[in-house]
């Protein structure tokens, strides 16, 4: 469990494509001697997990007896973490001590199998008993698995990638907002959020790294700094006038954006300075062109 | 009248004429300990534990009335007897206990109960009254192992030396950056402190505090080989993040060092690079332990998560508690 939640972690915390590639062929390299691992690696990437074994709100209501935590105190907690899953997994946490056990991932995946024809107390001493032996991050995971609220961070492409490692789907979008953070040792600008136009105005469509040349990055963030509308937290609100040009993976209909479509893995291909927002794609255009399914 | 009483300059015990921790200027101030939000300039006299004697005259002034006392020593002001006990946040940290007539208080300041090796770790003290902070009073906090968190930080120092990438830990100047100093494995690289933790490190040495070998930053910077600055390691505090110094040091990975940091929100929105859950205070199980080692009949609880850490010990633990606001609002430092 320990290497899958930090292979997990590392696949969340980059938006970089080529990080990513290399995050998941360094696992690879690294678990080589641990097919089984590899094995059960996969097919949660792919979604392809065990049954869920239990609803979520009982999860809760067993984590809350077992640490004797009451209602409006987890809800009080809750509302400063942000994050039911991380806020239980970190009231879980001092079950976890520095002698507990490694859970393996393949044994964990074979037990939930098992675990398919348990309930009430054999599967609560059970849940209880992994809970023991996992650390908060791993919690997190374990509950999201055996909840059946696990959802892989990567696309089923991403697997395969692919030895070229090229996008091939090229779109026209526009900036929209630019997040602030730490871009090579220094803060700048790390994420893009790009939009395409639709009937309504301006749609966010996908989140880019600000993967930009020293100079581009420099000029961009001037005209960031000049030009923002508002800003939540590290996030600036810009108007429509920039244009770029990125490459994705593909485009396939996820029905929980805003825009209707999800785009994996897109990467910056170019700073159009000769574009205008006329350029811009339309979002009508990009989802006819989606296979129905 | 009651022996301490809460006012809008703070903790106050009429029958001594002292405050304890107070906001603003009065004549005799007790301070448990030298961080900002808990010792103020422009007090008539001070008192403070003896190990923080030298920090508070290099924070607020050379020329300040200071007098400092030693653990379990007692003073006395027209008949209140005043000690100071350990509290376990930082060099020279101490919880104030005032006893009058058969009645005593405890007043606790900041503090942690676990040792960390470097203040002498925090002691619980009987009273009828405790005042306790709540800094982190969630269950949500849950504290590390110390040598597990070292480990995680040598790690990490290691591999940044390997991949010739110099280390930076943010952490406040005094208690946490010394802290840190004292468990790195300096088989890795130099350790490097900016220039507000190198006054500190030289305050707490004068009062016999050790923390292992260092280097000032400005004769860092520039005398070090590019080869030794990429195996470094650098502390230094959180608003010096964006000065001329880490600019000067390049290529880096950037770390904090902080109890908030067990969010994961936090370490997003802090934008460092690797995210050191370890703090100066109490996590919710050490809060609980040292309210209920008090034995005190009533509880104040202050500083941070005030409201639920009171209605816990009531409605759970059936312990009278209530919340008291004293004026402190600048940041905590950890």
């Amino acid at each position: 469990m320990k290497h899958f939640c930090r292979l997990i972690e590392a696949l969340k915390s980059s938006n970089q494509r080529k990080e990513r590639q290399q995050i998941w062929w360094d696992f690879q390299r690294d678990q080589k001697e641990n097919p089984k691992v590899l094995e059960g690696v996969i097919s949660l990437l792919k979604n392809e997990c065990p049954p869920a074994l239990i609803s979520s709100k009982k999860l809760k209501q067993w984590a809350l007896e077992t640490m004797l935590i009451p209602e409006w105190l987890y809800s009080e907690s809750k509302r400063f973490v942000g994050d039911s899953s991380e806020t239980l997994a970190l009231i879980l946490a001092p079950m976890h001590s520095e002698d507990s056990g490694e859970i393996a991932l393949p044994g964990l995946l074979e037990a939930m199998y098992h675990m398919q024809n348990h309930d009430g107390d054999v599967l609560r001493n059970w849940v209880v008993e992994q809970w023991k032996n996992l650390s908060v991050r791993e919690i997190q995971v374990f509950n999201k698995l055996i909840t059946g609220g696990f959802r892989s961070p990567v696309d089923p492409g991403f697997l395969l990638l692919d030895e070229q490692g090229e996008s091939e789907i090229e779109l026209t979008v526009v900036l929209l907002y630019a997040e602030r953070g730490r871009v090579n040792g220094r803060n700048g600008f790390k994420e893009f959020t790009m939009g395409v136009a639709s009937e309504d105005g301006w749609l966010p469509l996908l989140k880019v790294a600000a993967e930009l040349s020293e100079e581009q990055s420099m000029a961009l963030e001037e005209w960031i700094l000049g030009n923002t509308q508002e800003k939540f937290g590290p996030v600036h609100r810009l108007p429509a006038v920039q244009v770029f040009t990125v490459l994705c993976g593909s485009i396939v209909v996820n029905k929980r954006t805003k825009s209707g479509v999800s785009v994996n893995n897109p990467s910056i291909k170019n700073w159009e300075l000769g574009f205008t927002i006329a350029d811009v794609a339309q979002i009508s255009t990009i989802s006819e062109t989606l296979p129905k399914y | 009248m009651s022996l301490v009483i809460f006012t809008e300059l703070g903790f106050y015990c009429p029958q001594a004429d002292v405050y304890i921790d107070p906001m603003r200027k009065v004549p005799r101030a007790i301070v448990t300990h030298a961080h900002s939000d808990h010792a103020k300039p422009g007090m008539g006299h001070y008192l403070c534990h003896s190990h923080g004697v030298e920090i508070m005259k290099l924070r607020l002034g050379q020329g300040i009335s200071v007098q400092g006392l030693g653990y379990g020593e007692k003073i006395y002001i027209n008949g209140v007897e005043i000690s100071l006990f350990p509290a376990g946040h930082v060099p020279g940290s101490a919880q104030v206990r005032l006893s009058y007539k058969g009645e005593t208080w405890v007043i606790s300041g900041d503090y942690k109960t676990i040792g960390d090796g470097l203040t002498p770790q925090f002691e619980s003290v009987r009273c009828h009254h405790f005042i306790t902070e709540s800094t982190f009073g969630l269950p949500i906090f849950h504290w590390k192992a110390q040598k597990e968190i070292f480990s995680e930080i040598n790690h990490w120092w290691q591999s940044n030396a390997n991949s010739g990438i110099t280390s930076i830990i943010l952490g406040y100047s005094l208690g946490k950056a010394q802290r840190i100093m004292k468990y790195l494995d300096r088989g890795i690289g130099d350790v490097i402190c900016h220039s507000a933790i190198a006054n500190a490190n030289k305050a707490l040495e004068k009062s016999g505090f050790e923390f292992g070998p260092w280097i000032e930053a400005e004769k860092a910077v520039g005398n070090l080989s590019k080869e030794a600055l990429s195996k470094s390691l650098l502390i230094c505090p959180p608003n010096a993040l964006n000065g001329p110094l880490i600019k000067e040091i390049g290529t880096h990975s950037l770390a904090n060092c902080s109890g908030w940091m067990a969010m994961q929100k936090s370490q997003h929105w802090s934008h460092v690079d690797q995210g050191f859950v370890m703090s100066d205070h109490a996590d919710w199980s050490q809060l609980i332990e040292a309210v209920e080692a008090s034995k005190a009949e009533r509880v104040y609880v202050t500083h941070g998560f005030s409201d639920i850490f009171s209605r816990y010990l009531r409605e759970q633990m059936s312990i009278s508690a209530e919340v008291v606001k004293v004026g402190h609002v600048n940041r905590t430092e950890e």
